[in-house]
């Protein structure tokens, strides 16, 4: 069946075959076939990963059960298309706790391993693959093959982050960690400007369980970058909170509304009222966990505001070394180029950049612009600043880097095409994504 | 065997039985898994087993291929072996494309069966059980097709029509006793049966159906259609002159 399968950010709509097989002697027939496949889960990725032109789309999201549960080892098996806002509610009755959880419960797990996840505090507890103890990958040309640290180890290393390039993961075991509080203490510090909010964040990271920003990119001056450095720690006491289910967001969700809100007008009022609604309503407070697991849950309106066109997303790593510098650049541009900022956000990062994995040492920042005919142009200038201060880009939040850029920002871009290819020469696995950047 | 309130559910092993085997299961009842395939039922018992702790035991079952007597031995053992049997739950069906104008026959054997002849003997035979202990529910799972017959569908929604004429009859019959019938009219439902197609309106998830029908479960609910938006619209369809009805598309 032919399918309009969007990306979240709704600039890539492509048009596939699109399976969605609910048991396995169907999800065998749909993976076998001559032309290639690609796995889709919640489709919540910004770039179309999940599609490709020619290619069949095999949704995961009816894979959706616990196989396995080691509650003493603290190891749970499930299938793919787990959400992980199920996830989450499953670890939490058990006091357990699954650390890297990116922006909304309706991502499944298979996608997640897909990208190589991050989650709100990746400078304390790593990625996705961090928690990964194995997997079972399926390729019609290899069967199953189970992978681990210690069992192909090359492979399970290439399949997550692997954009689903390597073949389709039937079951995963993650790693939960003990559950330090059903509740948080959630704390707001203002910030004058983007490199206060730096200072203060380093100040913070050793201390708080969870630490990132939100900041006013519009402002310009000492005030680039206004805005608010946002704290977890669990506590262990019961909040009143009503225990409401998550609900689902999907990219055909997020393109309900005709037309853009944001203009550069709308997006400075859009930034003026939430930074002060955020100062009316006090710098401290205790609420659920659940109720702050998800930092995009509730506020999906956001995304419904950019209308059909969409948005676009840049998500950049930047040394801490070279962040002053970059710094400078950015804001040279952003003055230059008045683009409508809505978002901008920043966490620290640590760990070693390896293959395309969205990791390594120093400072991400996050900006979103409405997808309009000066963002790509925008982003093609973000894509310079990033490239002359050693940074990399997230490839999950954009769907337009070339793969000449990637090539350049990622040092071990030809070892993953390498490795990749020698795994699947046939390209049984292929998507939009694949092509874009040509691995 | 346990005497723990006991679920059946029939259609397990997809869409809105595996949804309802989920609700039952965070509810607390032990629960038997119907379905013709053996290997995702065990999947899915495994599942239940983990996620509430309850005992999920399987028993393959194809509607379509059973005969009359199997499925009454079926009944008479599934009544053996968990005699407090308080909830039912039959939500297996079968659609086809095929299944267009005057259907081929071997097709429309099947569809009667799988949707209407089986599932009103299953329905009979539990009723019986639950009469003779402490009553219970029976849901069976209609269809907004039964009560607005289009060019496609005919055999689907014909049955669909006869199960919730059976339901209304024994419902009737069983008006002074505690056993309950129910017949859930869906609208669309995000299942394998509505995936990619372009509909009026959206598909309400398998989950929300499941919890909807669970708690109507605990009701006098009789028939009703799911999600609600669907009655003043099948109210409408059902009314319509021949000369407007027969230029609609849908």
């Amino acid at each position: 069946m032919q399918i309009n399968l969007p990306s979240l950010d709704g600039t890539e709509n492509i048009t596939a075959v699109c399976m969605r097989p609910d048991r396995y002697t169907r999800l065998y027939e749909a993976l076998t076939c001559d032309t290639p496949v690609i796995a889709r889960g919640g489709g919540l990725s910004y770039c179309n990963a999940g599609a490709g032109r020619g290619c069949r789309t095999v949704v995961s999201t009816c894979f959706d059960r616990i196989l396995a549960f080691d509650a003493e080892k603290r190891l749970l098996t499930v299938e793919p298309g787990m959400r992980l806002g199920d996830l989450f509610e499953f670890a939490v009755r058990h006091g357990l706790y699954f650390p890297v959880l990116p922006g909304h419960p309706s991502i499944t797990v298979g996608g997640c391993a897909g990208f190589n996840v991050h989650g709100k505090t990746q400078h304390n507890v790593g990625h996705f693959i961090d928690y990964v103890e194995r997997f079972t990958l399926f390729h019609p040309d290899h069967g199953e093959i189970t992978c681990s640290r210690t069992d192909h180890e090359s492979l399970f290393r290439l399949t997550i982050g692997g954009f689903g390039l390597t073949g389709y993961i039937t079951n995963i075991t993650l790693r939960l960690i003990p559950l330090k509080g059903r509740s948080v203490l959630f704390q707001k510090r203002f910030v004058a400007n983007l490199k206060e909010a730096v200072e203060v964040m380093k100040q913070l990271s050793e201390k708080v369980d969870v630490l990132y920003s939100w900041n006013n990119l519009n402002k310009t001056g000492d005030a680039f970058g206004e805005g608010i450095v946002f704290s977890e720690q669990f506590i262990d006491e019961e909040t009143s909170a009503r225990d409401k289910p998550f609900h689902l967001f999907t990219p055909d969700m997020r393109s309900v509304l005709r037309f853009n809100f944001y203009y550069r007008p709308s997006a400075h009022m859009e930034c003026a009222v939430y930074y002060n609604m955020e100062r009316l309503t006090g710098v401290e407070k205790r609420c659920a966990l659940k109720a702050t697991a998800f930092p995009i849950h509730g506020k999906e309106i956001y995304y419904l505001l950019f209308g059909k066109q969409g948005l676009r997303e840049y998500q950049m790593l930047i040394p801490h070394d070279e962040w002053a510098g970059a710094l400078d650049d950015l804001r040279a541009l952003m003055n230059r180029m008045k683009m409508p900022l809505t978002l901008g956000s920043m966490k620290f990062f640590t760990g070693a950049q390896d293959l395309l994995n969205y990791r390594g040492d120093g400072i991400c920042l996050v900006l979103d612009v409405p997808a309009n005919r000066n963002s790509v142009e925008y982003f093609n200038k973000l894509d310079e600043i990033v490239i002359a201060h050693k940074g990399v880009v997230n490839l999950s939040k954009d769907s337009r880097l070339t793969a000449g850029t990637v090539a350049t920002m990622f040092p071990e871009y030809e070892r993953f095409k390498n490795e990749l290819n020698e795994f699947d020469p046939k390209k049984r696995f292929n998507s939009a994504l694949r092509m874009r950047i040509d691995v | 065997m346990s005497d723990k309130k006991t679920a059946v559910v029939i259609g397990a092993s997809s869409g809105v039985g595996r949804a309802m085997a989920r609700e039952l299961a965070y509810r607390g009842y032990r629960l038997v898994l119907v379905a013709r395939d053996r290997a995702e039922l065990d999947i899915l018992a495994g599942d239940l087993r983990i996620r509430a702790k309850v005992e999920a035991v399987v028993s393959p079952l194809d509607l379509a291929a059973a005969t009359t007597s199997g499925i009454q031995e079926f009944v008479a053992r599934c009544a053996a072996d968990h005699p407090a049997i308080e909830r039912v739950a039959i939500t297996a069906g079968q659609v086809s494309d095929d299944d267009q104008g005057p259907t081929p026959l071997p097709l429309l054997e099947s569809i009667v069966k799988t949707n209407y002849l089986a599932v009103i003997e299953l329905v009979a035979g539990f009723a019986r059980h639950m009469e003779q202990h402490a009553g219970g529910t029976i849901a069976v799972c209609s269809s907004i097709a039964a009560a607005t017959p289009r060019g496609r569908n005919t055999v689907y929604s014909s049955a669909k029509a006869g199960l919730e004429t059976y339901c209304r009859g024994l419902q009737h019959h069983y008006r002074d006793t505690p056993v309950r019938i129910q017949a859930f009219a869906l609208g669309y439902v995000d299942t394998a049966m509505s995936f990619g197609q372009k509909l009026l309106f959206p598909a309400a998830s398998a989950e929300d159906t499941a919890r909807y029908m669970a708690d109507k479960m605990s009701t006098d609910f009789r028939v009703g259609f799911y999600p609600r938006f669907w009655r003043p619209i099948v109210m409408v369809l059902a009314h319509l002159p021949w000369g407007v009805y027969k230029r609609m598309k849908f």
